[in-house]
């Protein structure tokens, strides 16, 4: 990142190593080795890789529903490992990939006075709030309903909005895009770049390289329990031996232009742009 | 996160036996059991029993669910059977010294014995099921089923349900983790209770959904077409099956003798304190 070095460090990764334990004499599953990363405020990072690549296991880090086998996550200052999940709840949200698993009130209201009372607010104050959030996030005219009874791209909104509700300083948000149309999509993303605006550190965990690309800031790259890149999406998605490695296709347009700079050197990494490659190619000639 | 899903896949012998040959060994150690009123016989039901389990999975015999809830049960039956059963009069002697409750009375003789008796007889079966359930994959458990009779549907019914146990443990571990996410207190155990009455909602619904979208996968892939279908893993009877079915009968007509000639061996006319249960059922008169 450019800009990074006068950004705020919110959170720190260090050395993090996580092992699954199974059964008994067997050596446990490796899922994080020595991972080193650092988040900055106002900024967007996804986290992307193949299923199974430790994505999931180091976003748990960051609130402690896992603890690390060792190294540590420092959040403003504190180590994560000394604190209940409970605790930290109010610094980092986390929405889980299946909002099924975390939606259990029985109204869309409920649903996002839960953490306001468990931050043990005054009624006044939760009930101000509960109604700021269901503004904020279109969610006034289903406020009555059943979680049970929504959609799935609801769903996600209000496990989202049940979650900003708290206003943590970090967000984690796991496959928010799966199961999602465009709509839903664009739902979200703006959602968090507006979250972003409001000055909090966004991390993302997606397979939804257009979305990763139209959205993100930074773009960390895992495979197999170790991060191998950490960048910006041009730098990342040009970059063709990483994406090989990661198993990952970059979004078409990166796509388009990695395969001409094979040939000629000067033609740009275009942010995705179908437009703007059309124009590039036809510059080039390479379009009639 | 613990699995707690009752098979444990093995090759031992009962992995391999019929599951019919399994069921037979409940049915025999049920009756057997039903038939002695004296701890001597239910005490080798419980010992074979346990060391079955052994052979089976080894030292998960003695941590499995099942071998935890005989304990569990030995405490409360002898405990409660021993101040409570209406046939004791003597009072026991526990190093000298006669143990007593308010409202109950005195821990007798022939309280321990009933309690004793019944904890041997229920262990002794539920020690036999946990052998069956152990080491019975759900495919097998349901062709066994559906061998000795039962309908088809409900076999099936029954080994998908069993199946469902260690997703729906899985899905509510998920559900705290999120709760636990959105700042529900963790400290004390009523914190935990609260958190148990929400856990409910989402649990079920998953299970309702999965329930009917299960029940369309069957209907498109015609279950119910027919009412003897072709089984998934067909069984037969080997030679080792028949060994072991012929040791089950084997012992249940030599305990039946034993009923016929010597009665039911009960003892607790006879005793007067714990050391005389022993000395009577173990050693002899
Ligand atoms: N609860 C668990 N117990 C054991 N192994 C696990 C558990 N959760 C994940 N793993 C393993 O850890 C590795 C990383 O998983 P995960 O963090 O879920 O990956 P991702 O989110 O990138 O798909 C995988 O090999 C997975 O099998
Ligand atoms: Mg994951």
């Amino acid at each position: 990142m450019s800009n990074s070095a006068e950004k705020k460090v919110i959170a720190k990764v260090i050395n993090l190593e996580h092992v699954y334990p199974v059964a008994k004499g067997s050596e446990g599953i490796h899922a994080l080795k020595h991972v080193n990363l650092e988040f900055y405020e106002q900024e967007i990072t996804a986290i992307i890789g193949q299923n199974g690549s430790g994505k999931t296991t180091l976003s748990k880090h960051f609130n402690g529903l896992l603890r690390p086998t060792s190294g540590q996550v420092i959040i403003n200052g504190r180590d994560v490992a000394k604190r209940r999940v409970s605790e930290m709840a109010k610094e980092v949200g986390y929405v889980f990939q299946n909002p099924n698993y975390q939606l259990f009130c029985a109204t869309v209201r409920e649903e996002i006075r839960f953490g306001l009372k468990n931050l043990k607010l005054k009624e006044s104050e939760i009930k101000e709030k509960t109604v700021e959030i269901l503004d904020e996030f279109g969610l006034r005219s289903i406020a009555g309903k059943q979680p049970v009874s929504l959609g799935m791209g609801t769903k996600k909104v209000v496990a989202l909005a049940s979650v900003c509700a708290m206003d943590p300083e970090i967000l984690f948000l796991d496959e928010p895009t799966t199961g999602q149309d465009q709509r839903g999509k664009t739902r979200l993303g703006n959602l968090a770049l507006q979250m972003k605006e409001a000055g909090r550190t966004i991390m993302i965990i997606s397979h939804d390289m257009e979305f990763v690309a139209r959205y993100a800031d930074r773009v960390v790259v895992m495979t197999k329990g170790e991060v191998i890149m950490d960048g910006t999406p041009e730098e990342v998605f040009s970059n063709e031996e990483v994406m090989e490695r990661a198993m990952i296709k970059p979004p078409q347009t990166y796509a388009i232009a990695n395969h001409i700079r094979d040939k000629d050197d000067s033609f740009p990494c275009v942010r995705l742009d179908a437009d703007l490659t059309a124009k590039l190619l036809t510059e080039k000639g390479l379009l009639k | 996160m613990k699995d707690i899903s009752l098979y444990i896949p093995g090759n031992s012998f009962f992995h391999r036996c019929d599951c019919r040959v399994k069921l037979l060994f409940i049915a025999v150690y049920t009756v057997i059991a039903y038939m002695f009123f004296t701890p001597s016989v239910l005490a080798f039901l419980f010992v074979t029993a346990m060391v079955f389990n052994v052979i089976a999975i080894g030292s998960k015999a003695f941590t499995h669910l099942m071998t935890k809830m005989v304990v569990i049960m030995m405490f409360f039956l002898i405990i409660i059977h021993g101040f409570v059963n209406p046939v004791g009069v003597t009072p026991a002697t526990v190093y000298g010294h006669t143990i007593t409750l308010p409202f109950f009375g005195k821990y007798t003789v022939e309280g321990f014995y009933m309690g004793l008796v019944n904890w041997l007889r229920l262990s002794s079966v539920i020690l036999i099921a946990e052998l069956f359930v152990t080491t019975t994959s759900p495919a097998e458990m349901m062709s066994g089923f559906h061998k000795i009779g039962l309908p088809y549907n409900f076999c099936f019914m029954l080994s998908a349900s069993l199946q469902l146990i260690p997703i729906s443990t899985r899905e509510a571990n998920i559900i705290a983790s999120a709760q636990r996410a959105r700042g529900l207190s963790e400290k004390t155990l009523v914190d935990r209770f609260k958190g148990l009455v929400p856990m409910f909602v989402p649990l079920v619904v998953s299970s309702l959904g999965r329930m009917e979208t299960m029940s369309m996968a069957l209907e498109s892939r015609a279950f119910g077409n027919t009412t003897k279908p072709t089984e998934l893993r067909d069984s037969h009877f080997k030679k080792s099956d028949f060994a072991a079915a012929a040791l089950a009968i084997v012992m249940l007509f030599a305990f039946a003798g034993i009923r016929a000639v010597y009665g039911s061996l009960d003892i607790v006319n006879q005793i007067s304190s714990i050391r005389d249960i022993f000395a009577l059922s173990f050693i002899g008169r």
